[in-house]
């Protein structure tokens, strides 16, 4: 049923000057591929682009092996779930998620059995004969979901399907969509603008910005080796430094940033201006007495799960560490505004390029 | 109850006890009359009678005939204002409002120099069949009866229906395209049902106006058609109380159950309301050459039923087609101040419209802010004291003021204070309902903020909400305006010859077969209602159809 779904350069220009793509996407038999990316990035036109509602000018869709973008949206066998979710009011929910299978003539004895299966499926079988405008946003959201599956599409597409819905039940549903592609192993695109959600449910992450896919990967590639500084400082993973390679080494450079020398893992020019990155995790805060460290101003101290999360200013860059030391937080969260220093090994530093300094 | 609380219900209830003094009273009164007292015809005669039961048979057929030809005209337009991209659209959409706003007798005016004899549309039938007489009268009888209600209505619905076409959500329709409907069953599952509520509403609204329509079937009609309220109208001019009290009983159980479902509509309409979204648009080059054919034709087709007339009352202004040359006579004759001439109308068009317009906005502003106060009675009270004007026509209204206020307190001999209430209760309905829209988009937050910075109430609505409301005030009082300065029915029917208004000197001009003297009085008239309309589309920038 489902299918391997390819994007090859496509292309869209918008007479308003916008311009996406050329946009270049793999995704396999059964895989749940979430499209990451700041508003405007392109998510959803690219999205709408596949469903074909959006011609392209230029480029191919595969479904296997067969390019359908000459194949009208109703016949794509596209199942898709809008961010508005979009049901229909005027219908209950049975004749909501039976409407598909309405419009293609099922007989009424299969369309019954059909929503019945899917609505178990969902944990929405009790909820069949209500009106629309009598349930809740989670449940609308299971009957919007039940509706794109219902016919047995070949791809399933999610436009920021959780965005309206507060967190904790945004983070329930982001398990049960999760679980449901899984059970019915559709190849799937989800859109998203959230990294936390994009993370939950993905097999593999595509990080789109300015109408193109930057990086593909599993949620672990992406936050160990964002590919740039884009990436990095989109995924919050990395504390983004520039400067200029002073004097190459073995398997490090020097780079000065300002009038302070780190030590990188990493090859370049000398005199090149280069970017690095530096993970949360691995910024080490100490008192400003200590020594081999550089000095930051502490802005904030914040407690979250599992670490405090500390912000500090450094010569106007901004890093952020987690800290587990709970004396050294309670010494930093009455130092709001004094010094205290910072520093890191060379190899949690990773050089990315390009760099827009 | 503290003092402020107290001059705030007193506020609140002056309405009321106006409009139960100049609307409930007179109208009951009539009805009663109706149904018990002796004078005249019996209700029991009146309901058997055969020319009742033909004036009421033409009242609903004609209606009903109106009714269809505006929605079946008004329907693809609201698709096309929706989902057609084009050039000019804003100024098209605040343009429909026009009709609404010009008064029935210059709509007459503009109808017979269009389709009449010797109109432009008969000139130019003339000219290509070579005939010396007059070809083709479309602006007599039923014909010209209902298309000039078509002319009235087909804006309504077109605004109405596009307004809740706006709030289909796109994704709604793209989710059934990608479930496999087609165009056809799209517009039939999805769009149908979303619009019918609107649709019904102005199908309602426009079959309620033209089911008490006075002016258009007295002019065009010419005595031969007459529908219930024209009936009335003459039953009490031939001194048949009791006729014309029965007729008025009748026709109010029509009207109000009328005013009644559509007000239910109203309801339905606002429970599936989303946020004004970008509807799905296309532009005319996505289009293949028959569609564009037939937008072409449909545009050509109301160009010629909606804004030719129109335009048609400037021509009628200097030609006259009894002598089928051109005179300024009409606008000598506006100012000579004797006997027949048009400036005593004038002046008291003028004063009586300003009067009747201050008097609506006093009133419609605390309706407004009563009907905003939520689900108590006094709210729905309200709220249906600012429509029952809609659901009595204006010859029953005007017949009841006559019976319940003019002679008992011996205004008889002049009654222009009578004049002055009957055009502010007709526009009160437009000018509370422009004045609660604007009331409803206020923040309230902004009204806790100037609690919280220690303003009082009355320092809270004198500083923050009335200033606030100015548009919409200044809305209101143009709607009402132009309503009083065009009403003809009420003042026809209570007025005595130095009472005499435009409208009913146009009406009278037209009798007399004074054309040109009609035209220019109906030029002043639509000159006014554009500016009135200027005024509206302005201050709301271009969603006056909400008023509606």
């Amino acid at each position: 049923m489902s299918v391997r779904m390819e994007l090859r350069g496509l292309k869209r220009e918008f007479s308003d000057g916008t311009r996406i793509g050329p946009v270049d996407l793999l995704v396999d038999r059964g895989e749940l591929v979430t499209l990451l990316g700041p508003s405007g990035s392109g998510k959803t036109t690219t999205l709408r682009m596949i469903a074909g509602f959006i011609r392209p000018q230029a480029g191919s869709l595969l479904f296997d092996k067969d390019n359908v973008l000459r194949v009208p949206p109703r016949e794509r066998g596209i199942g898709m779930v809008f961010q508005s979710i979009a049901l229909f009011p005027n219908m209950t929910v049975f004749q909501n998620i039976a409407f598909g299978l309405d419009m293609a003539r099922w007989k009424h004895e299969d369309v019954v059995y059909r929503v019945e299966e899917i609505s178990d499926v969902l944990r929405i079988r009790s909820l069949l004969y209500r009106h629309i405008n009598e349930i809740s946003g989670g449940e609308a959201q299971r009957v919007a979901l039940a509706r794109a599956l219902a016919k047995q599409p070949r791809v399933l597409l999610l436009d920021e399907p959780l965005s309206s819905l507060d967190p904790q039940l945004r983070e329930h549903l982001q398990m049960e969509i999760r679980r449901v592609q899984r059970s019915l192993a559709i190849t799937t695109i989800y859109v998203t603008h959230n990294q936390t959600e994009a993370f939950a449910v993905a097999d593999r992450v595509a990080v789109m910005n300015e109408g193109r896919v930057i990086q593909t990967g599993s949620p672990e590639d992406l936050y160990e080796s964002p590919r740039n500084e884009f990436v990095a400082r989109f995924l919050g993973s990395g504390n983004v430094f520039s400067g200029r390679i002073e004097e190459v080494r073995e398997h490090t450079v020097l780079v000065s940033v300002k009038e302070h020398r780190f030590e990188v893992r990493g090859q370049g020019q000398v005199g090149a201006r280069v970017c690095f990155t530096v993970k949360p995790e691995d910024v080490v805060v100490a008192n400003a007495g200590a020594s081999n460290g550089y000095p930051a101003i502490v802005l904030s101290v914040i407690p979250q799960i599992g670490s405090h999360r500390v912000v500090l200013d450094f010569d106007g860059t901004q890093v952020v560490s987690l800290l587990t030391d709970s004396e050294l937080v309670r010494q930093l969260s009455g130092a709001i505004g004094q010094r205290a220093s910072i520093r890191f090994d060379p190899e949690s530093a990773a050089l990315v390029e390009p760099c827009s300094g | 109850m503290n003092r402020h609380s107290l001059m705030g219900h007193l506020a609140l209830a002056s309405p009321l006890v106006l409009l139960m003094c100049f609307l409930v009273y007179p109208v009951a009164d009539v009805l009663g009359q109706g149904l018990f007292s002796g004078t005249g015809t019996s209700f029991y005669d009146v309901v058997v009678s055969p020319v009742t039961q033909r004036t009421f048979t033409f009242t609903v057929i004609q209606a009903a005939l109106s009714t269809a030809l505006a929605v079946l005209l008004g329907l693809p337009g609201a698709f096309l204002i929706v989902r057609l991209r084009f050039r000019g659209k804003s100024v098209i959409r605040a343009a429909m409002i026009i009709p609404f706003v010009l008064p029935p007798i210059v709509v007459v005016v503009g109808f017979l120099q269009m389709f009449g004899a010797f109109g432009i549309l008969d000139s130019l039938m003339m000219a290509i069949t070579g005939s010396p007489v007059s070809v083709i009268n479309l602006a007599a009888g039923l014909p010209g009866i209902v298309l000039a209600h078509a002319f009235y209505n087909i804006p309504l619905v077109v605004l109405m229906v596009s307004a809740s076409l706006e709030r289909l959500n796109p994704e709604v329709e793209e989710s059934a395209e990608l479930l496999g409907a087609s165009h056809f069953q799209n517009l039939r599952r999805i769009v149908l049902p979303h619009i019918i509520p609107s649709l019904l509403a102005s199908a309602v609204l426009t079959y309620l106006f033209c089911f008490t329509s006075f002016p258009i079937v007295l002019a065009l009609g010419q005595g031969s058609y007459m529908t219930l309220e024209a009936r009335i109208w003459y039953a009490f001019r031939y001194f048949d109380y009791g006729e014309a009290s029965s007729l008025a009983l009748i026709q109010i159980l029509v009207t109000l159950s009328l005013a009644y479902s559509y007000v239910r509509l109203g309801r339905m309409r606002q429970q599936g309301i989303a946020p004004t979204s970008n509807a799905k648009q296309v532009g005319l080059r996505d289009l293949n050459r028959v569609q564009v054919v037939l937008i072409l034709a449909y545009l050509a087709l109301l160009a010629f039923l909606v804004a030719g007339p129109i335009a048609a009352v400037v021509r009628s202004s200097i030609y006259d087609p009894l002598t089928r040359s051109y005179s300024l006579a009409g606008f000598e004759n506006l100012l000579s101040a004797g006997t027949g001439g048009g400036l005593v109308p004038l002046v008291n068009s003028a004063f009586y419209a300003t009067m009747s317009t201050l008097f609506a906005v006093a009133l419609g502003i605390p309706l407004a802010f009563a009907h905003r106060g939520s689900k108590n009675p006094a709210a729905s009270l309200a709220s249906i004291m600012a429509l029952l004007p809609l659901g009595v026509s204006a010859i029953t209204l005007a017949y009841g003021l006559m019976r319940a206020i003019v002679v008992p307190l011996g205004l008889s001999s002049n009654p222009w204070p009578v004049i002055i209430v009957a055009q502010t209760i007709i526009g009160l309905p437009f000018s509370a309902r422009s004045i609660e829209i604007a009331l409803r988009s206020i923040d309230p937050a902004l009204l806790d903020q100037a609690d919280l910075l220690g303003a009082s109430r009355l320092q809270k609505l004198f500083f923050v909400e009335l200033p606030l409301l100015a548009p919409g005030i200044l809305v209101g009082a143009a709607f009402a305006f132009a309503m009083a300065i065009g009403e003809m029915s009420a003042t026809l029917f209570i007025a005595l010859p130095q009472n005499v208004t435009l409208a009913v000197a146009i009406y009278q001009n037209l009798g007399v077969r004074k054309f040109v003297e009609a035209g220019a009085g109906a030029l002043v008239l639509v000159v006014t209602c554009l500016v009135a309309f200027l005024t509206i589309d302005r201050m709301t920038s271009g969603s006056s159809g909400g008023t509606l």
